[in-house]
């Protein structure tokens, strides 16, 4: 059993009349000590999803359908108690601006301490202060660190507390909404470097949402591809890379120019992302695909289809091309 | 325009609007809406408030309700074109000090610096006492030449940060020279910061002016709320019972300096669009 | 000084092909901040390289290590401390007079990070490229329509009233990008700054605004000097590559043998760090501890040795030169002193 199934979700904006598919009928699974990466641009619905999962959705957002299951128990049933004990006990999240997110006033060790006792997370083990160093011990930042205020840090420091805090609770799953983005490429490559050796010594799931194609494609297991509210295509991610399905995909791998081989001129993707608060017919990629099919893909939504038991895509191309009438 | 809905929104925005429009209101129509001249002695003075007289009269036999009517006028005329002049010296300074830097931006905040230590009332006392004159057009000078110091740094440090913004550098490499910049690419984008200011300028305005007048330092023969004050108190007028000769006009100072304090809070959702209600951002 | 005297200054012999358009030697700027000015940072520090015609050279490095004061340096926003530039081969009076300051603006302009900010958000588009030139008097009052007309056709934007109506923020990041780079081009400088042009943009149309700049290095002959810290990017883009560290060039030379044989430490860890997933391999795992100093506080001798694994005692000492590795590439380090 998956440890989070993610069934036909659909989630977005109720805004006056107007209503905004950020995640249309998106279906994912992830197993358990699985590093997913899912990747996209801006306005894709990624973050959408990040927030659904832990039902962190304000109005005017909201879920309009489908089912989360975590652990076998149906999240979208469950109440806000029981939501406020999953939070940070089981799943866990961090985002790209969560070093701001640190209270200015408080120091460190307090703001840690307040996860733990919110949280109600005092097992007896070992004292409170104890889980907060071991904590910093596991993301390499010294215990004496504690004692300083978050202006004090740099971008990476702070990073690497928040990533702290978010694991206090030993969760299941971490959710990461592009968590490295604003920090340098070193910075960057050691925390993430860190992380890896966590998960291997604490066991637990990832999912990594970020635009940086290439960088996910050394980190994780798997990678889902999102636009406009779908999910375009999943697969192991060195399979995704050498031989990419999805003409979004492929293009959007086309468009971070290798580091090392010969220079030459490559060519990205034309167009810009559609607008999600208008309901499209058939593929969402349709106007800027290379491959289209005209009279099917922009009539027909396509279908999911599972090439092998590992790689799914979402694509009229591979089904055979036949035409499916209504 | 997007700013005034947004603007009018705001019910705190709107109820101090509203307050301001009944007191303009007042001050156009008061030849209309005030029943006697403010001149006419010929009433019984002290009279408690009765259907003749809304206010009853004061110590000379003047209809007190006449007078805070025609003093709309004048308390409403002084207090805004001062709370104008004191944030149009507040915006000269600011722009040129944190526009220019260097020796320039020290000696203005030196000066400014000094203004702000010294305490603004007593300052204002005594500059107006010593002056040989009295009269409004003292009252406007003494509180615009004191009152602007704390508008000019608050202008100067949104200078400071819009200097060093992309699109004043991409001005500079283009070739604009500084006058072009200042007035093109940073003022119009100060707009919402400067209405703030002159809002609270003229809050502030409103009171000292009242103070100052209710000290006798204007011109005591004009009519508008502080001198009404002033009479009021020269006149025992608490003692002799006629409290509503001092509680009226102070409140109506205070009613005009809350509707201006009032619509600050929608100039606020306008310069900074976070505050905005309305789910209009996500 | 005479219009023309001015103007003279700053020709270019057209004809020459491998004209050098920029030329710095030494350049230094150091800030004084704090209340009493007391701090001293050093933004850059003793950086020389050179541009030629239709040239890109790109500028690597992590935030805070000067590169883009470099290019405000060299756009002359800021004045330089000490050092020389060298515009066509004659050097610029470090204090320029306006009319000189001017001049220098045709030749050399700048685009940047995020088109949203560059922009007075209340301008028309029209108005945002109609005014550089005005300003400039590039054509005469009755062309100047056409020749925006013409801007938006090298830089792929749509020729029509309406878009000119436009407001910044009506238009996309991409879009507004192209805009910018209009903007630069209506005077028609033969040198481009571009300080991370593309860092703020979705990714699918960062590769169009590059290729667009190295259509524009074809079509017009326009150099770039492009910064970012990326260094696929700075690959893709130019052919010559300069690390920075700590306001100093630690390695530049040749864009594929910068990446096929970093030699200085610093350039290897940037390597090693930056994805590579087209080389099918693991990355590797960096041990190197540490991060980018503080400008106001840097230790004595090279910068990097607090980091470096191959550090050297002479390295606490005194800040290396550069040395020259084959034709064109340069590196500052101790390790390559006897080469």
């Amino acid at each position: 059993m998956s440890l989070l199934s993610i069934e036909n979700l659909k989630a977005g904006y109720k805004i006056k009349d107007n209503i905004v598919n950020a995640v249309n009928d998106v279906s994912l699974k992830v197993d358990k000590n699985e590093f997913l990466g899912i990747v996209g641009e801006s306005g894709c619905g990624k973050s959408t999803l990040a927030f659904s999962i832990l039902k962190l959705l304000t109005p005017p957002g909201t879920i309009f359908s489908g089912d989360i299951w975590f652990k076998g128990k149906n999240i979208r049933t469950m109440s806000e108690e029981e939501m406020q004990k999953i939070r940070w006990n089981e799943i866990s999240i961090v985002f790209q601006s969560s070093m701001n997110c640190l209270n200015p006033v408080k120091k460190i060790r307090e703001q840690m301490l307040d996860v733990i006792i919110y949280h109600k997370a005092n097992y007896e083990e070992i004292t409170n202060e104890e889980k907060i160093k071991n904590a910093l011990e596991l993301v390499n930042v010294s215990p004496k660190y504690l004692e300083a205020y978050p202006h004090q840090l740099s971008g990476g420091m702070k990073q690497r507390i928040v990533i702290a805090m978010s694991l206090l609770l030993q969760p299941d799953l971490v959710i990461m909404d592009e968590p490295t983005t604003a920090l340098d490429v070193v910075v960057q490559r050691k925390i993430l470097q860190d992380l890896e050796s966590l998960r291997k010594k604490l066991g637990f799931s990832v999912i990594f949402i970020t635009h940086y194609f290439s960088l996910l494609i050394e980190i994780s297991d798997s990678i889902a591809v999102m636009y406009a509210g779908t999910i375009v295509e999943k697969a192991p991610s060195y399979k995704i890379f050498s031989k990419p399905l999805h003409p979004y995909s492929s293009g959007l791998i086309n468009s971070f120019p290798p580091l090392t081989g010969k220079r030459e001129r490559r060519r990205g993707i034309p167009g810009n992302p559609p607008d999600l608060s208008v309901k499209i017919k058939g593929c969402p990629f349709f106007e800027r695909c290379p491959n289209r099919i005209e009279k099917l893909c922009n009539e027909v939504n396509p279908p999911l289809i599972e090439l092998e038991s590992d790689h799914i895509v979402k694509c009229h191309l591979f089904n055979g091309g036949r035409f499916r009438n209504g | 325009m997007k700013f005034l809905s947004i603007f009018f929104s705001n019910k705190k925005a709107l109820c101090g609007f509203i307050i301001l429009l009944i007191f303009i209101i007042i001050a156009i129509f008061a030849p209309f809406i005030s029943p006697y001249s403010t001149t006419s002695k010929s009433f019984l003075p002290l009279e408690r408030p009765s259907r003749e007289h809304i206010l009853g009269t004061d110590a000379m036999g003047q209809d007190i309700f006449s007078q805070v009517v025609w003093g709309t006028r004048l308390s409403l005329s002084i207090g805004i074109l001062t709370g104008a002049i004191t944030t149009i010296i507040a915006l000269v300074i600011g722009l040129i000090a944190g526009y220019f830097g260097g020796v320039i931006d020290n000696i203005l905040m030196l000066i400014t610096n000094t203004i702000l230590v010294i305490p603004g009332l007593p300052l204002m006392i005594v500059i107006a006492s010593y002056f040989p004159i009295r009269g409004t057009g003292i009252i406007i000078l003494v509180i615009s030449l004191t009152g602007w110091a704390w508008g000019a740094r608050v202008l100067r440090s949104q200078v400071l940060s819009l200097k060093e913004r992309d699109f004043v550098f991409s001005s500079k490499m283009l070739g604009e020279n500084s006058f072009h910049i200042i007035f093109v690419d940073i003022l119009p984008n100060m707009l919402g910061i400067i209405f703030a200011n002159f809002f609270g300028a003229t809050v502030s305005a409103v009171l000292s002016e009242a103070g100052l007048e209710f000290l006798g330092l204007g011109d005591v023969n004009a009519v508008s709320w502080g001198t009404i004050l002033f009479w009021a108190q020269n006149n025992m007028a608490l003692y002799l019972g006629a409290w509503q000769w001092i509680f009226v006009p102070g409140l109506l100072i205070s009613l005009l300096g809350l509707s201006f304090a009032l619509m600050n809070f929608g100039v606020d959702e306008i310069v900074n669009p976070k505050l905005r209600s309305g789910g209009e951002n996500l | 000084m005479a219009k023309d005297q001015i103007e003279a200054t700053f020709t270019q012999n057209i004809d020459d092909e491998r004209k050098s358009i920029i030329k710095v030697e030494n350049l230094t700027k150091i800030f004084k901040i704090g209340r009493f000015k007391k701090r001293l940072v050093h933004a850059v520090t003793d950086v020389s390289f050179q541009i030629n015609s239709g040239e890109i050279l790109a500028l690597v490095g992590e935030s805070g290590c000067g590169k883009t004061t470099i290019a405000r340096v060299i756009g002359r926003l800021y004045e330089p401390t000490a050092g020389h530039i060298y515009l066509y081969d004659k050097e610029i009076p470090k204090k320029m007079k306006r009319e000189q300051l001017f001049e220098y603006r045709k030749h050399v302009q700048m685009i940047f990070q995020d088109p949203f900010a560059a922009m007075n958000p209340l301008h028309t588009i029209e108005f945002i490229l109609q005014r550089p030139l005005k300003l400039h008097k590039m054509t005469s009052r009755n062309k100047v329509k056409d020749k925006i007309m013409e801007l938006l056709d090298m830089c792929g934007l749509p020729q029509n009233e309406e878009f000119l109506k436009r407001y910044p923020h009506e238009l996309s990041g991409g879009q507004l990008q192209r805009v910018v780079i209009a903007r630069a081009l209506a005077v028609g400088p033969n040198l481009v700054l571009a300080d991370e042009p593309t860092s703020m943009l979705d990714v699918s149309i960062r590769l169009e605004i590059m290729n667009l700049m190295l259509d524009l290095k074809e079509k017009e002959n326009i150099s770039y000097l492009f910064i970012t810290h990326d260094l696929a990017g700075a690959h893709y883009m130019s052919e010559r590559i300069a690390v920075m560290y700590a306001g100093y060039i630690v390695e530049i030379g040749n864009s594929d043998e910068i990446i096929d044989r970093p030699l200085h430490p610093y350039t290897q860890l940037l390597k090693e760090a930056a994805p590579k997933p087209e080389t099918g391999l693991k990355p590797e795992r960096i041990d190197i501890g540490g991060e980018v100093p503080d400008l106001s506080r840097l230790p004595k001798g090279c910068p990097f040795r607090v980091r470096c694994n191959y550090s050297l005692s002479k390295c606490s000492e005194e800040f290396p030169k550069m040395y020259k590795i084959g034709e064109e590439h340069q590196v500052r380090c101790y390790l390559y002193e006897e080469k």
